[in-house]
């Protein structure tokens, strides 16, 4: 099976390494992905990058790999149940620190403790990010089967520094740092975030090979083998 | 949180050590299941509808110790079925207070003055009576008449014959607010039992009556409700102040299966104590070959609606340990009796 594997900024994807292509985020992100299935036509896209943890019991760089990707209207999409079923299995037998979870998608980063309880409570995801259930969306009007995998940067009981609330893409993300350099207030935060972005990232990049192998040997059963 | 003082040490020491050992998964209470069998048919309740054959299988005294050795977990919960209908209930019980566990042994009480005489009060031993609501709504939960004023009755004889009591109470969707106020008054005011524990029901699928669970935000709503109440001050829990929050949403939690494992007359039940998926021959086999992290909120859809203490007080129990100002809340609550907030 051909596969695709995006992720929506260039730090994203250079955690992931070579063939993973950056589609942006929002809905020039959405438009990117489009044009990437209709030029490369895949079987299977990879959804790929870091979210935050909403679920208490996962830390820096534990991988959620997506059994329902949700947006915040509830609208809810599941990937091909076999894929699924596969990648957890073969996680398992490399001993990567998974779980098989929700994520759900928001407009804007989920930032302090309560936010992240109250969606948690709400939603019970795993994690949550703001491109996973857009691009699962324009995979399935384009025909195309979808796989998510994630790592938590942000655990539950992380805040986020606060020049980072705001944030909305690559594009930001120079500012945001400028806003940390001069909060001595946020140093400690973002130092952890550092951290954990080092872990989440080494996780990436061990995992993600694993699911893409996963996803390019299963071989979809046919309709009639599934009525 | 109003536990004794002499097991909050005891399962502190054990936590402690636990730690030390650097073991990940670990027991806090064994829920030892020796039968099946029950004198009700409560209609929220999963547990009892298994064929006659499993209905008649008891775990003799030896295979309950044995199941404590092997598990080694500080306390034991005997549950069921309903345990006092086992006839060597007496001699499970001993054999587990002289291996120093802290035994609470599960009842609706119904049978409870038959056994007193063979029952020895003991610091390790606490009788802990099925309560679900006061006269109307408990008779209805269990769907029997006359239940609630036995299970008062036998409370009162035990307080008086020096048994430590506490009650086990089941919010349900037509469980008011008001009444399990009304409910926590009268168990600690005129029964005077030493602690309460209480906990969203589990929407069992074979459970006779479906209509009865609540969903997870309508339990949150409920607790917050019951939680809130001015005679809260007055209610001593046997849960700590963690759970509590968790079950008002205040707190972000995820389950601990492993840590009340089951055993039933079935073996050891996979994953937890309200799923039984499979059955594992052995503790050890249990804790290594399960795939805990398919179980949870968020993971199974048969987890989504519950809340229940044997999954989320185990966890209640490591953030306690892990937070300091957790730590000295819930040892205001042991010291200071009745209630914490």
């Amino acid at each position: 099976m051909s596969l695709l594997i995006v992720a929506p900024t260039t730090r994203e994807a250079r955690a992931i390494g070579s063939g993973c292509q950056v589609t942006g985020t929002g809905e020039a992100g959405e438009r990117a992905l489009a044009d990437l299935l209709q030029e490369q036509k895949p079987d299977t896209v990879l959804i790929a990058g870091l979210c935050g943890g909403l679920d208490p019991s996962l830390g820096p760089g534990h991988l959620i790999v997506a059994r329902e990707a949700m947006n915040e209207a509830g609208e809810a999409l599941q990937p091909p149940a076999m894929t699924l079923q596969n990648a957890r299995r073969a996680l398992r037998n490399e001993g990567s620190r998974f779980v098989c979870s929700r994520l759900v998608t928001v407009a804007r980063p989920v930032a302090t403790r309560t936010a992240k309880r109250d969606l948690w409570n709400e939603h019970g995801a795993a994690g949550v990010d703001m491109e996973t259930a857009a691009f699962a969306r324009v995979a399935v009007e384009h025909g195309v089967d979808w796989m998510a995998l994630r790592a938590v940067i942000d655990p539950a009981a992380m805040e986020l520094p606060a020049p980072l609330r705001d944030w909305n893409g690559e594009s930001s993300e120079f500012g945001m740092a400028a806003g940390i350099a001069l909060r001595p207030n946020a140093w400690l935060a973002g130092g952890r975030l550092a951290m954990a972005h080092r872990s989440a990232g080494r996780a990436l990049r061990a995992a993600t090979p694993i699911v893409a192998r996963v996803v390019r040997d299963t071989v979809p059963l046919g309709d009639d083998l599934l009525a | 949180m109003g536990i004794p003082l002499r097991q909050a040490f005891a399962v502190s020491r054990y936590l402690l050590k636990q730690k030390l050992l650097r073991k990940e998964r670990y027991p806090l209470v064994l829920m030892l299941e020796p039968l099946y069998r029950c004198n009700l048919e409560c209609e929220g309740c999963g547990k009892i509808q298994h064929p006659e054959e499993i209905l008649n299988t008891y775990l003799s005294p030896e295979e309950c110790w044995e199941a404590a050795d092997e598990c080694g977990a500080p306390v034991v919960s005997i549950a069921g079925g309903e345990p006092l209908i086992h006839p060597q209930i007496d001699e499970i019980v001993e054999g587990l207070i002289e291996r120093k566990k802290f035994v609470y042994l599960c009842t609706n009480a119904i049978l409870l003055d038959r056994w007193l005489p063979k029952l020895e009060p003991s610091p390790y031993l606490t009788i802990s009576v099925h309560m679900d609501g006061l006269r109307e709504q408990h008779d209805k939960a269990v769907d029997r008449e006359g239940v609630f004023d036995k299970a008062v009755a036998g409370i009162r004889k035990a307080k008086e014959q020096g048994y430590r009591v506490s009650t086990n109470t089941t919010v349900f969707n037509d469980s008011s607010p008001q009444e399990m106020g009304d409910l926590f008054n009268f168990l600690m005011d005129d029964l005077n039992v030493d602690g309460m524990m209480v906990s969203p029901g589990y929407d069992y699928p074979k459970a006779p009556n479906q209509s009865v669970f609540l969903r997870r935000p309508e339990m949150i709503s409920t607790f917050k409700s019951i939680l809130d109440s001015p005679d809260r001050r007055r209610w001593r829990f046997f849960h700590t102040p963690v759970f509590l929050d968790f079950l008002q949403g205040e707190r972000a939690m995820q389950c601990t299966a492993w840590g009340n494992p089951t055993r039933s007359v079935l073996g050891w039940q996979r994953p937890c104590y309200l799923m039984n998926e499979s059955y594992a021959e052995s503790f050890v086999e249990l804790i290594e070959e399960t795939e805990w992290e398919r179980y949870g909120y968020g993971r199974d859809a048969r987890c989504t609606n519950c809340m229940a203490h044997c999954g989320y007080e185990a966890t209640a129990v490591g953030a306690t340990m892990a937070s300091p100002l957790e730590g000295v809340r819930a040892a205001l609550g042991t010291l200071g009796g009745r209630g914490s907030s």
